[in-house]
């Protein structure tokens, strides 16, 4: 072994990564090497001292000093590093990197808590009548005013207002028709005026002969009905006596009759009564025979 | 919920089975809801753009090439659908059709919004560490991590490329990691 084999096991050497073969190879070379030897004992002071590198944060100073914090290349590799989508040197790095610094290892655990959280907002229930809302919504159009009809159209017939509002679209819409130009009623003020101020047309007086040819005729039509009416009056008139004659000559007779009956009762009772006063009282052995 | 696969529920609101069409609307509104609720944080926004997103999806359905993922296309439309309603309402004024800017701020969240939508301390803690990230982060967590698309479909939707979605998105989960650890320094531990 020379000093150039042995410089390049140096740090193996110290951190006991050796292989013992090798180890002691180069144990042997620096024995009969006063630079080497100088360099091994070198290296063992600095090993000595790592423990007080470690306590004053020495690798942060330096890198202060240099290419300042390491924070920002880890944060750019993190999310891909937590994706899994980070490996080879890149992702060793990373895992270095978040082995001392404690910022970025609460950052990477909470990149871990969100990759978990954020799907489970991919879905925010609405209000319960949405579903219907759009339903309503997306019904094609026919079905929609028949619905329309059926439910909202009643509502508004019976509000109190309806009349007073009907009356002012029907206001507004004569007003419109009236005053628009180019509209067919455009010219109907105009007419109307026209016509309330002309003179009322003349009327020929009604002449005598032309007074008596009514009158007869009139009468010519009016005459035999009443006639007609008179004599259906009367006939039925004639008919309601005789009748009320009928009924009252019956109901005489009939009271007659029964006047009759009645008294042909009472002599048979007054009979049967005296006969059982003329006849002597019975006696037991009567009544046994 | 349909042991149907989404092609099979396509294939008939195609036809149009509106049961097919209900059952839809009920696997994915709440994927939806949650997109727009990145996007506009405003509980109220966010339902009607939902709302608008499905009645689109429901006008377009026979443009849906039949090949076609229905997931992607469907959160781009709501992402669409959202960033439109922001410019209409004024809520915000997003970058156009791909914000990712990192120096843009965000508007501060409504108070007490989120606690109305998110019913546990986790997601509530992430959705106030989100709101704190600038537009082009957010919605590189929302696709990515959120919505699990993949690094091809968000630079198609971003109009990017790949390698930028990539980087962009690494830094937007550190930043997010970073927020939370402000927020409360004990999660993940």
């Amino acid at each position: 072994m020379d000093c150039r084999e042995l410089e390049m096991r140096l740090e193996a050497l110290l951190d006991g990564a050796l292989a013992p073969a090798e180890a002691a190879a180069c144990r042997a070379h620096a024995a009969g090497c006063p630079v080497c030897r100088d360099l091994l004992e070198l290296a063992g002071h600095a090993g000595a001292a790592r423990a007080i590198e470690d306590s004053v944060d020495l690798a942060a100073q330096v890198l202060a000093r240099t290419s300042g914090s390491a924070c920002g290349r880890a944060r750019e590799l993190l999310p891909a590093r937590i994706d899994g989508g980070l490996a080879g040197a890149d992702g060793e790095l990373v895992d270095l990197h978040l082995e001392t610094c404690h910022d970025c290892r609460d950052l990477a655990r909470t990149l871990v808590a969100l990759r978990v959280d954020l799907p489970t907002m991919a879905s925010l229930r609405p209000d319960e009548h949405f579903t219907r809302d759009v339903l309503a919504a997306t019904l094609p159009v026919a079905t929609r005013l028949r619905r329309w009809w059926r439910e909202t159209w009643p509502t508004w017939l019976r509000r109190p207002r309806f009349a007073w509002e009907a009356a002012y679209v029907a206001t507004l819409i004569l007003i419109l028709l009236v005053t628009l130009p180019g509209s067919p009623a455009a010219a109907l003020p105009s007419k109307a005026l026209e016509i309330a101020r002309a003179e009322p047309p003349s009327v020929a007086p009604v002449t005598a002969s032309a007074r008596e040819w009514l009158v007869s005729a009139v009468r010519g039509v009016w005459d035999p009905v009443a006639e007609g009416v008179e004599h259906r009056v009367e006939r039925g008139s004639r008919t309601a006596r005789g009748l009320a004659c009928e009924a009252d000559a019956r109901a005489r007779r009939g009271m007659a009759q029964a006047r009759e009956e009645i008294g042909t009762l009472l002599d048979a009772a007054a009979s049967l009564l005296t006969r059982a006063d003329e006849q002597p009282p019975r006696t037991t052995e009567d009544t046994e025979a | 919920m349909t042991n149907l696969d989404t092609d099979q529920l396509l294939e008939l609101c195609r036809q149009g089975d509106d049961l097919a069409w209900e059952a839809l609307v009920r696997r994915f509104q709440g994927r939806v809801f949650s997109v727009a609720w990145h996007y506009t944080r405003n509980k109220e926004e966010a339902r009607d753009a939902a709302q608008d997103v499905f009645i689109q999806v429901y006008r377009k359905l026979d443009e849906l090439d039949q090949g076609r993922a229905f997931v992607p296309w469907l959160l781009r439309i709501a992402r669409n659908r959202s960033i439109d309603r922001l410019r209409r309402e004024n809520v915000r004024t997003p970058e156009t059709e791909v914000p990712v800017d990192e120096a843009q701020p965000m508007a501060a969240p409504e108070p007490g919004t989120d606690e109305a939508v998110w019913h546990d301390d986790r997601r509530r803690l992430l959705d106030r560490a989100l709101a704190t990230m600038s537009e082009g982060y957010r919605e590189l967590i929302v696709l990515k991590e959120i919505q699990e698309m993949k690094l091809e479909e968000i630079a198609d939707l971003l109009g990017l490329p790949i390698g930028t979605v990539k980087s962009r998105s690494h830094r937007a989960r550190i930043a997010l990691a970073e927020a939370v650890r402000e927020l409360d320094p004990s999660y993940g531990a």
